[in-house]
């Protein structure tokens, strides 16, 4: 009888850590990859599992109210026309800016076109192409891909200085990220370097340190997983994904990793992405390489660690609520024009963002204006 | 609201693809499509977007196909 009970004691003892471990929060409880350095990441900190098809979306119907830059001031003569898809949109005190392949416009918060800056060119002030700009309380700067470099501007858009740096990665999602403090790039480096680097807002020129793993090697695919979404916020906390892969991670400002979400999604699955599992490929075009199809496009954090992304066509607000993330709003953006659907989509692809005191400004793929809707 | 915005023949993922057909950079923008592609010394990268969705290629070395020889067809295809 004794010996009976012995063999139920150790049975309950071997029982118990698993369902503990099943029932709690805690970092095996979201699948890993195929990728040893990434599921590496994915130890290092608790992690939450979000469905983000567990609320219903919003949809908002586009209305001329909610559309800026229809207008240009009277002393602005140059008509303006957005065009190819636009990157980014930063707002300083009142105006916003927004940069296109070669110029950088200013808008008044009215919404009406002011004036720009830029051309296209090799020159001081001018652009090759493919303009990303970010601000902190200090500069504006303008990573010119094209022509390698980091323009930097004071708020009047006035050229302080340009620093020359290897921009080798000129896809339009949101791979850097300034604050008062540091710059952060998330470029595909040269070398077996880390993927995001560091460089101090008083010496653009000097990297500090890079961090976060490539978790593809060098010479193998698929590459794009390589590919690095970051925002930092005012707090140097910030949120970072790999092009393609369902997880978010959130980072302290000492660069530890703090939280990891794992995003549910059937349009994930619908993906169909290829393993994260490095393989070496022959051939050397689109047509011989597993290409990485986006999840994540945009990311924002924001001061108060509310979480703002968009997934395809749908804008995802996740906030934090003792001390673990959950699905707040989705909204998916309508044109309010029917005779428009036949020849395209009515929703609209968001390719820069920002979110202040609950408004949305937003620019997309194809419209050529700026979008400002409350949320 | 209707003036405010262009319209335009959509382009199909592969049609995209086959107007980013030289060497360099290049981008090009059609209705809701877009393809970017550039070329450095160390490996080459090519997004093309439809309809709200991204694909991404990166390739270490030297592309192999024919790059930004081809015509975009609103005239957004870009050199650098």
């Amino acid at each position: 009888m004794h010996h009976i009970n012995f063999v139920w004691k150790s049975l309950i003892l071997c029982l118990i850590p698993p369902l503990i471990s099943c029932c709690s929060k805690d970092k095996l409880t979201i699948p890993l990859t195929e990728n040893e350095v990434f599921n590496q990441l994915l130890q290092e900190a608790p992690a939450t599992l979000i469905d983000l098809e567990e609320i219903s979306i919003d949809t908002v119907i586009i209305m001329p109210e909610h559309v800026l830059g229809t207008e240009i001031a009277s002393f602005f003569s140059e008509p303006v026309f957005l065009g190819f898809p636009v990157r980014s949109i930063i707002k300083v005190d009142d105006s916003l800016y927004v940069a296109n392949r070669q110029k950088i416009y200013v808008m008044d918060i009215e919404g009406i076109w002011q004036h720009s800056v830029g051309r296209h060119g090799r020159g001081p002030g001018e652009f090759a192409s493919s303009v990303n700009i970010a601000n902190n309380s200090k500069y504006i700067i303008a990573l010119d891909y094209w022509n390698g470099r980091i323009q930097v501007f004071d708020h009047d858009l006035n050229l302080l200085f340009i620093q020359n740096k290897n921009l080798n990665d000129p896809l339009f999602w949101r791979n850097f990220s300034l604050t008062d403090n540091f710059l952060y790039l998330g470029l595909m480096p040269n070398s077996n370097d880390d993927l995001i680097s560091i460089y101090s807002t008083d010496d653009f020129e000097h990297q500090i340190e890079t961090f976060w793993p490539k978790i593809i090697p060098d010479g193998f695919q698929p590459g794009s997983f390589n590919n690095i979404i970051i925002d930092v916020n005012n707090n140097e906390n910030m949120a970072i994904t790999n092009l393609g892969l369902p997880y978010l991670f959130l980072l302290n400002p000492d660069r530890t990793i703090r939280d990891i979400i794992y995003f549910e999604s059937s349009y994930y699955k619908e993906l169909k992405n290829p393993s994260a599992n490095p393989i070496t490929v022959e051939g050397n075009t689109e047509q011989d390489l597993p290409g990485v199809k986006n999840f994540i496009q945009q990311l924002r954090i924001n001061d108060d660690g509310s979480i703002y992304f968009t997934v395809r066509y749908n804008l995802y607000q996740i906030v934090p609520d003792d001390n673990q993330y959950h699905l707040k709003r989705v909204w998916h953006f309508v044109l309010d024009d029917q005779s428009l659907t036949e020849n395209r989509p009515s929703s609209l692809h968001i390719t820069g963002m920002l979110i202040e005191d609950d408004m949305l400004y937003f620019v997309s793929m194809s419209d050529g204006y700026v979008f400002r809707i409350p949320l | 609201m209707k003036d405010l915005l262009k319209s335009g023949q959509i382009l199909g993922r592969d049609e995209m693809k086959k107007i980013m057909a030289g060497t360099g950079q290049c981008s090009c923008s059609y209705g809701d499509c877009s393809v970017e592609f550039g070329q450095v010394e160390t490996g080459w990268s090519m997004a093309i977007c439809c309809d709200g969705d991204c694909e991404t290629y990166n390739g270490s070395g030297q592309y192999g196909g024919t790059i930004c020889g081809g015509q975009c067809p609103n005239s957004d295809l870009q050199y650098a």
